[in-house]
């Protein structure tokens, strides 16, 4: 049993298989690209078509009603094949079968998965294994990756069932000349066309001068042309661009969605180690909603990148469109939508309120010696460092620092009446009600020391495991009188605020607080004997300079 | 030298001469033009007829009618137009003289080697 189609020759009706008529309608559209450049070639072409039609006529009778491959043959043995047309017929054989057009197929012979590969293989001349090596890799190290582009080249490349599909995917190299082909092929369906439309508007206006509007039909023509390249050209780099932008950006969504999100992004500002997997647990906590928060923001977020990258790999291989592709897509991508911003507004609401938790402290003003602060060097996390320099906060994969923050110090000069210093520190937080965010403040975990002058500080605040991000913030304000030095150890700057000065300028020297701020002390007061170890330790040479 | 292509290319310098000459008897259908120069082993392939047919057509040296036929769409009919004619007579006279030429120059050669 054979699929047939019904087709048109010349206007008279042939039932034909499937397979004579893929090999019919290559060998129309090599006779079509034969005579693109040819005067009077729609004439020739209906002629030639006139002819086979009278040849299949020859060929059908009562017990044979359908046109097999045979008779196509014979249709091709007697018209030829165009490379024969020129009337030298052997000496050019050689390209005669590969004036074929070239198209990306599936081969089903050759198959692992679904001959994505293998098809690759034959379109670029090339072993399928190489292919096969590289979306392997993809695989493994692109977080699936290379299976979604898989899966896309799965769907949209059709498999070369037919004889000549085959022949199709075989095709020849891609080099130049065959794209100009190809380009040319382009250009000559638009030019058709364009005929149809400027015969149509002949016949409307017949009287007007014809001879006027053939060279206007050239000219037109002319530009058709190099429109059509044009357009052509920007259509193929806009698809390289876009399965670029598309896989990379995929390729990063997804990392951070599934991968850990260790190293891949170190950014400036905000968070270091970013995981999306690790944020929306820290924002949703770790039950259901966080699960479908998740495949709420794949689909709104992946589904149109994925959409990208489908659109670049039509355009660079020139696929047909599939139907409804873009209406699922939407449909999907609203159901994205409606998770995601349901989840937004949940969790939005959890930010309605602020309160701040403050605790406040007294500390005697040193005779003779400045006030020290320190960093508490046991506190940092090393690794860290070098990515958390210029950010607020970090999110780790640790278990008892799920999410570190910064803390941020400020020095004020103290009123006239204030002869003491005061150490006051903010915890800040959001929550539903105002109570719920003083709550979530006190829950914040930030150690310092105070012992007599000297002040220490944590690198980082951390959450209670199991508290949720509500945009907690530490902040620790130094108000000395006026007339009182102060002293910044060199790592200060990590968490410092400076106002006149810059932290980085301000750690690491000893300063005089004044009624225009602070400004750099000219003399160092004496230390008292009992700090004489800190001072050593700490600031031994400072105190030489 | 390829003479493949020599050949080929005597063959095509002559073919436009030969349509004129058969469609100067009389009036042809294509086919009939086809098989004629088929048979005097002119041309191998259908295809190189069309567009030659189209060239001399558009040139104004042949013209067509279209002739209903009973066993399938009409056929179209060639005939040769004056222009045509006067072309005729004209490619008439060069090829006579071309051959005047040509077996001259050969005999010569055929002369060359019989002496060597």
């Amino acid at each position: 049993m054979k699929k047939t189609f019904t087709v048109n020759v010349n206007g008279i009706v042939f039932h034909i298989d499937e397979d004579a008529f893929n090999v019919l309608n290559d060998y129309l559209s090599s006779i079509k690209k034969h005579f693109s450049r040819e005067d009077g070639r729609d004439e020739i072409i209906s002629d030639i078509e006139a002819r086979i039609a009278e040849i299949l006529q020859g060929s059908i009778s009562d017990q044979k009603q359908v046109i097999t491959i045979e008779d196509i043959e014979k249709v091709i043995e007697v018209i030829g094949l165009p490379s024969e047309f020129d009337g030298d017929e052997v000496f050019e054989e050689s390209n005669s079968s590969s004036k074929k057009s070239k198209r990306l197929y599936r081969d089903p012979d050759n198959t692992m998965i679904g001959g994505v590969c293998s098809g690759l293989g034959s379109y670029f001349h090339s072993d399928p294994v190489w292919f096969r090596l590289v979306f392997v890799l993809a695989v493994v190290f692109g977080v699936g990756t290379g299976l979604i582009v898989y899966l896309i080249l799965w769907i949209v490349v059709p498999e070369a069932k037919s004889t000549a599909e085959k022949l199709e995917m075989r095709g020849e190299k891609v080099n130049i000349s065959n794209i100009e082909n190809s380009i040319k092929e382009e250009i000559d369906k638009l030019k058709d066309k364009f005929n149809e439309f400027s015969e149509e508007t002949k016949n409307k206006f017949k009287k007007k001068s014809i001879t006027h509007n053939s060279d206007m039909n050239n000219i037109v023509a002319l530009l058709t042309q190099i429109l059509a390249i044009f357009v052509r050209v920007v259509l193929i780099f806009a698809g390289i661009i876009l399965t670029i932008i598309g896989l990379s950006v995929l390729f990063t969504f997804l990392v951070s969605m599934f991968g850990a999100g260790w190293y891949f992004f170190p950014v400036e500002s905000g968070i270091s180690y970013f995981s999306l997997d690790n944020l929306s647990e820290l924002i949703l906590g770790n039950t259901g909603s966080n699960t479908f928060f998740k495949i709420g923001l794949l689909l709104f977020i992946g589904l149109p990148l994925f959409m990208i990258l489908y659109t670049g790999i039509r355009l660079v291989f020139g696929f047909d469109r599939i139907r409804y592709t873009g209406r699922v897509a939407f449909y999907i991508w609203l159901v994205g939508l409606l998770l995601t911003s349901f989840y937004t507004y949940k969790v939005g609401k959890e930010f309605r309120n602020r309160a701040i938790y403050t605790e406040t402290k007294t500390i005697k003003l040193p005779q003779n010696s400045p006030i020290y602060l320190s960093m508490n060097a046991e506190s940092e996390v090393e690794s860290y460092r070098d990515n958390i320099e210029s950010t607020d906060f970090i999110l780790t994969n640790d278990d008892d620092n799920f999410f570190l923050g910064k803390p941020h110090l400020y020095i004020d000069r103290a009123n006239k009446n204030q002869h003491e210093i005061k150490f006051e520190i903010n915890y800040d937080a959001h929550g539903k009600t105002e109570l719920k965010a003083m709550e979530r403040g006190k829950n914040i975990e930030y150690e310092y020391a105070i012992q007599d002058s000297l002040i220490t500080f944590d690198y980082y605040f951390s959450l209670k495991k199991g508290d949720h991000w509500r945009d907690q913030g530490v902040k620790i304000y130094l108000t000395i009188p006026e007339g009182a030095y102060i002293h910044f150890d060199e790592d200060m700057y990590e968490i410092l605020e400076g106002s006149h000065h810059s932290s980085y300028y301000l750690s690491g020297e000893t300063w005089l607080m004044t009624d225009s701020g602070l400004e750099k002390a000219e003399f160092i007061p004496k230390v008292e004997v009992e700090d004489v170890e800190v001072d050593e330790e700490g600031f031994g040479l400072e105190t030489g300079e | 030298m390829n003479i493949e292509k020599v050949k080929a290319q005597m063959r095509k310098g002559v073919l436009e001469y030969c349509i004129l000459s058969i469609i100067a008897d009389k009036e042809v259908y294509a086919s009939d033009i086809i098989q004629k120069l088929k048979d005097a082993k002119l041309i191998v392939v259908e295809g190189t007829m069309y567009p030659l047919l189209t060239r001399l057509k558009n040139d104004g040296l042949l013209s067509y009618r279209w002739e209903e036929s009973r066993s399938g769409p009409p056929r179209k009919y060639f005939q040769i137009t004056e222009k045509g004619m006067e072309s005729l007579t004209v490619l008439d006279k060069s090829w006579l003289g071309l051959v005047e030429a040509v077996s001259k120059l050969s005999a010569n050669n055929n002369i060359q080697k019989d002496i060597k």
